[in-house]
């Protein structure tokens, strides 16, 4: 006979509760059956919780239902609800997003404009070394001298490292108009003088040669134009979210009435 | 009553039908609170806040033993008053007699229907084990009271306390082991067909 340790007093409290396997059951009945102290253990343990089992159960001292004051309740809402509400945040958010944008959009491009005119002798004075107003001349003159402007450019090479890249000849190009992506397409040794190209298309060329050493700095930053339709947009989520949130107020508003004539 | 049933109402807000929840089940939980808190006032807030909470998650209740369910919330009810006991300790005012004397005992809630040699042998008793439950580290003491007092089998126990099956047959065991040898000392007030004659070493 051992005294029992706690594993065999946890089994035989398992065991009073039912709660061993088969096998585990009949290995400690089995035990129970020679070991008096384990039989001892398991007499007093059932005791004990016979003892508890006789606690008294008291009755609750009061009733503890629930008032509707103590639950808040709320009425019960129609399910579009939601999605109304759901709907007039995200249009008021995307019109305050847009209106925000537009705001801020002349903000930033007027600091680029004041920019630009410091930016330009240097971006100028690169491969042609001209001036602003040397520029200038050759902008409104092309038309007249175009074999004479257009042999320096072409007769001198670009500097290795300073070739213009496609941004930058766009950026400079957007300025003239359309025509501009099928000009600055040709590299510059497969130019040949064609006396057909429209002289819008040649100050495009001049521009873009003319910025070859000057960097991105050459390109005179002028914000596009925009024709999007902002104002409409803005017009129309404005009409969204005050749609939208009157129709989840009303909502809202006649179910809790409804919900407060049923309960009188 | 139609349990499943008025659980389906009550999660669609009425409250009618989970005030018949209650009725139903209220004594259990006070039981439950009392004997975890050994408090009438601790135990009557606690069993309240229960109810309450469980209307709120009633949501989350996914089937299963809803007397289960409630325990568990009871339980945690109880953990939370004892946290607050912890934090701001009070002194519990007693219950008084017509005479406006504190009454030192609260026999006054036993069952009237017994005989005054019953009341006071139960009283008696009551106190004893309640003594011998408030000396059990709470943990322990929620595993005793929601399996030998509520009945819960261990899988219904581990459930309400969100604890692995070893973890409660372990924590029974030992509460039990506790409880013997805290009775002990109270073996002259027991029925002699409990009292305890051994003391088995560990």
């Amino acid at each position: 006979m051992n005294t029992p340790t706690f594993r065999d007093l946890e089994n035989l409290s398992a065991y009073l509760d039912g709660q061993l396997t088969t096998n585990e059951t009949k290995r400690l009945e089995t035990r129970l059956k020679s070991d008096a102290d384990l039989r001892s253990a398991l007499d007093d343990l059932r005791r004990t919780r016979e003892l508890i089992h006789r606690l008294p159960h008291h009755r609750s001292p009061r009733n503890f239902t629930l008032t509707p004051n103590m639950v808040r309740l709320r009425p019960p809402l129609p399910r579009l609800y939601p999605i109304f509400r759901f709907a007039a945040s995200i249009a008021a958010l995307l019109l305050i997003f847009t209106f925000a944008t537009n705001l801020a959009a002349p903000m930033v491009a007027v600091p680029m404009m004041a920019k630009a005119p410091a930016a330009l002798p240097y971006g100028m004075g690169g491969g042609g070394g001209d001036t602003p107003a040397e520029s200038e001349a050759l902008m409104t003159e092309q038309p007249l001298g175009l074999e004479a402007m257009e042999a320096p450019a072409l007769a001198e090479p670009p500097r290795p490292g300073t070739t213009p890249t496609p941004e930058q000849t766009m950026t400079a190009t957007e300025i003239v108009g359309d025509t501009v992506p099928e000009a600055t397409q040709a590299a510059p040794s497969e130019r040949t003088m064609d006396k057909n190209i429209t002289p819008a298309v040649i100050v495009t060329e001049q521009v873009s040669v003319g910025g070859v050493g000057g960097g991105p700095e050459s390109a005179p930053a002028v914000p596009p134009v925009s024709t999007f339709p902002w104002i409409w947009i803005e017009i129309g989520l404005g009409f969204l979210a005050v749609g939208c949130g009157l129709t989840a107020f009303f909502m809202r508003r006649r179910a809790i009435q409804k919900w407060h004539q049923k309960a009188k | 009553m139609d349990e499943a049933a008025l659980i389906r109402d009550a999660q669609h807000g009425d409250l009618d039908a989970f005030n018949r929840l209650v009725l139903a089940y209220q004594d259990a939980i006070y039981n439950t609170a009392l004997r975890i808190l050994s408090d009438e006032d601790l135990a009557a807030d606690a069993t309240q806040d229960a109810f309450l909470s469980a209307f709120r998650s009633l949501s989350s209740f996914r089937g299963g033993s809803f007397r289960g369910w409630l325990l568990r919330t009871v339980t945690n009810a109880c953990y939370d008053e004892f946290r607050r006991k912890h934090r701001h300790p009070t002194t519990p005012l007693e219950p008084v007699t017509d005479d406006n004397e504190e009454m030192d005992t609260s026999r006054w809630l036993t069952d009237p229907a017994m005989s005054p040699e019953e009341q006071f042998e139960t009283a008696e008793l009551e106190h004893a084990i309640q003594h011998c439950l408030d000396a059990l580290p709470v943990e322990f003491r929620a595993v005793v009271v929601l399996a030998d007092v509520q009945m819960l089998d261990y899988s219904e126990v581990a459930a309400a306390l969100k604890k692995p099956l070893g973890t409660i047959k372990s924590r029974l065991a030992r509460a039990r082991l506790k409880l013997r040898e805290c009775l002990q000392a109270f073996r002259e007030l027991l029925p002699s067909a409990y009292r305890l004659e051994n003391e088995t070493r560990v």
